[in-house]
């Protein structure tokens, strides 16, 4: 079942990963550490990746929940309103249904 | 015997106490009576044997004469042994069949049993402990005056408690309706246009109060036990006030402080400073901040650790108010009396804990633990002002993160607590044992469970009180966020992932 539909609301250089805080609040049930997701950019492209969750402190029921993906990536790669793909499994369906292989 | 006749001659000049001396000194005798006592009692024990002595140790049933022997042997190689009679096999000579004896008047007042050594201490058993217990509880439990009085001093006092916050809920109707009347006139049409107005009629934020405090009854039950102990400890004329008064008082006191508009006197009170409305301070808010210091200084001399803590919560209080440094001059706090708060505060991250939690102080990470964790391969960063790290954390609204595909990449922002950074190194443990990937736990349920190891590792991790306070309460947090994602207890608690 795909549980898709967030969007990237903001994107951080960190010194050794891309970090994507989507519009999500809270934790995401089901988002696998390692899981492949599927970013589908504004202008109709998709990027396959990786993701793993970032897990900040103290927790906050408020808080956006983000995540990285693979190394590789800038942050121009990934503009705000990117959607946000993925599946409860070790795949991940994308916006037009098909699954997507684990990488 | 040359001695003894001695002294006999002596007794035969002593003259003898009266009974009226004796009465007075409590000593029967004259001191020369007390040496021929004892003179006497040499010569009459003159032939008596200890009982370490060989002959006077009988063989045992069974025991062989090497048995025998060797145990002479020790007894006589360490004749003054003591023994801890809870011991099984230690007591009384006739439970233990062994003899021991002690220097005679080397510990004069410790032979309370005659055979076995007793020190001054509490050396009772655990069923002795018990028998006293129940012979104090019984004895009070057989005064029902006593304890009839004191229930009814606490329903007196939880009564006042209640009778407190009613009678400044009720001056604030009755201001607020005055309030009213100002606002349907016309006459605060621009007070209220201004930035920084009240928002809301005034008896909606205290019905709001009174609602929030209904609904965590926990919070205002730890507010009102600090705030009590604190009134009680400052305050000779409180203690003196009948129960009832007592509970009014804290009544009063606790309504002042809960109240998020800072007012029992409402919007009347509030338009009469409309020209300084800026400041978004009024007269009742002005008591409130004058009470409390005044509290606070009253504490100071009795529980200066209470003072210390009610300053803690007070500095809380006028902080979430967002008041600027001049507007709390004007509410009457003297400049710099936060100094020392404020600087603790700034010199440490405390984790997002619920206000009545934000009191505590917690422990800083020290640097023995930090470099612990970089030995044990995390990769420790320090968000630096104005770097991305420290945007992406206040943007997020963390103290810390954990992250990377291995989870060991550790973010925290300067001078961290302890607790703080002990959680992120223990999320990475989670990450790298597969929790994350291979036994597919949910995130939110691996927040549960490095809080619920923290908790019950508090001893190996030296947590103190304040930080495992804490932690029970983020633990549950992150147990109701779960529940929220429609995870079951057992799958929050006791699956092995």
């Amino acid at each position: 079942m795909v549980i898709a539909a967030f969007k990237v609301q903001k994107v951080f250089q960190l010194q050794d990963r891309l970090v994507l805080v989507s519009d999500a609040i809270g934790s995401i049930a089901g988002f696998q550490h390692g899981g492949v997701i599927e970013l589908k950019r504004p202008d109709g492209s998709i990027i396959r990746s990786k993701a793993y969750l970032e897990l900040p402190s103290p927790p906050s029921a408020e808080r956006p929940f983000s995540f990285s993906i693979e190394p590789g990536y800038q942050k121009t790669d990934i503009p705000e309103g990117t959607e946000i793909w993925f599946d409860e499994g070790n795949g991940v369906k994308s916006a037009d249904g098909h699954l997507i292989p684990d990488a | 015997m040359a001695d003894t006749d001695e002294s006999s001659k002596q007794i035969e000049k002593t003259p003898q106490k009266t009974p009226e001396a004796a009465a007075v000194s409590g000593v029967i005798g004259g001191q020369k009576n007390q040496e021929v006592h004892a003179a006497a009692n040499d010569i009459s024990h003159a032939n008596d044997r200890s009982l370490s002595e060989p002959e006077m140790i009988a063989i045992g049933a069974n025991e062989t004469v090497d048995q025998y022997n060797a145990r002479v042997a020790e007894i006589q190689a360490n004749r003054f042994q003591l023994f801890d009679s809870n011991k099984p096999g230690n007591g009384s000579a006739a439970d233990t069949g062994t003899v021991i004896d002690y220097p005679q008047g080397k510990t004069k007042g410790m032979f309370a049993l005659g055979m076995d050594y007793e020190e001054k201490r509490d050396t009772r058993t655990p069923s002795e402990k018990l028998s006293a217990f129940i012979q104090a509880a019984t004895k009070r439990a057989t005064d029902p005056e006593g304890w009839k009085t004191y229930f009814q001093g606490e329903i007196d006092k939880a009564i006042g408690i209640a009778e407190g916050l009613n009678i400044a809920k009720e001056e604030t109707k009755s201001a607020a309706a005055l309030g009213w009347k100002a606002l349907t006139d016309g006459t605060v049409a621009n007070f209220l246009a201004q930035p920084n107005a009240i928002n809301d009629p005034l008896f909606h934020a205290v019905g709001s109060t009174l609602d929030a405090m209904s609904k965590d009854p926990n919070a205002v039950n730890h507010a009102l036990e600090r705030l009590g102990n604190m009134i009680q400890e400052g305050s000779e004329q409180y203690s003196s006030l009948p129960k009832r008064e007592q509970g009014q008082v804290i009544g009063k006191f606790m309504f002042g402080m809960g109240n998020p508009e800072g007012s029992t006197e409402g919007a009347e009170l509030a338009l009469k400073i409309a020209g300084k409305v800026g400041t978004k301070l009024d007269q009742a808010f002005l008591k409130t901040v004058q009470e409390s210091l005044q509290s606070i200084e009253l504490s100071a001399h009795t529980s200066p650790q209470l003072a210390q803590q009610t300053k803690q919560m007070f500095f809380e209080y006028l902080r979430a108010k967002g008041l600027s440094a001049q507007e709390l001059e004007l509410a009457g706090v003297p400049k710099g009396y936060f100094d020392d708060i404020q600087k603790a505060h700034d010199a440490l991250n405390m984790p997002e804990v619920p206000d009545h939690l934000k009191h505590l102080e917690l422990q800083p990470a020290s640097e023995e633990l930090l470099a612990g964790m970089k030995a044990k391969g995390r990769e420790i960063v320090f968000a630096a002002p104005g770097s991305e790290e420290m945007e992406y954390l206040k943007f997020i609204g963390a103290e810390a993160n954990t992250g990377g595909s291995e989870l060991n990449h550790i973010l925290l922002k300067p001078n961290p607590s302890k607790i703080a950074a002990l959680e992120e190194f223990l999320h990475g443990t989670q990450g790298k044992l597969g929790f994350f990937t291979a036994k597919d736990m949910p995130g939110v349920i691996g927040e549960v469970r490095v809080k619920d190891f923290m908790l019950r590792h508090r001893k190996m991790l030296g947590l103190t009180d304040n930080e495992v306070q804490v932690l029970e309460v983020l633990k549950e947090n992150e147990i109701d966020k779960a529940m929220r994602f429609g995870y079951t207890p057992f799958e929050i608690g006791e699956k092995r992932w």
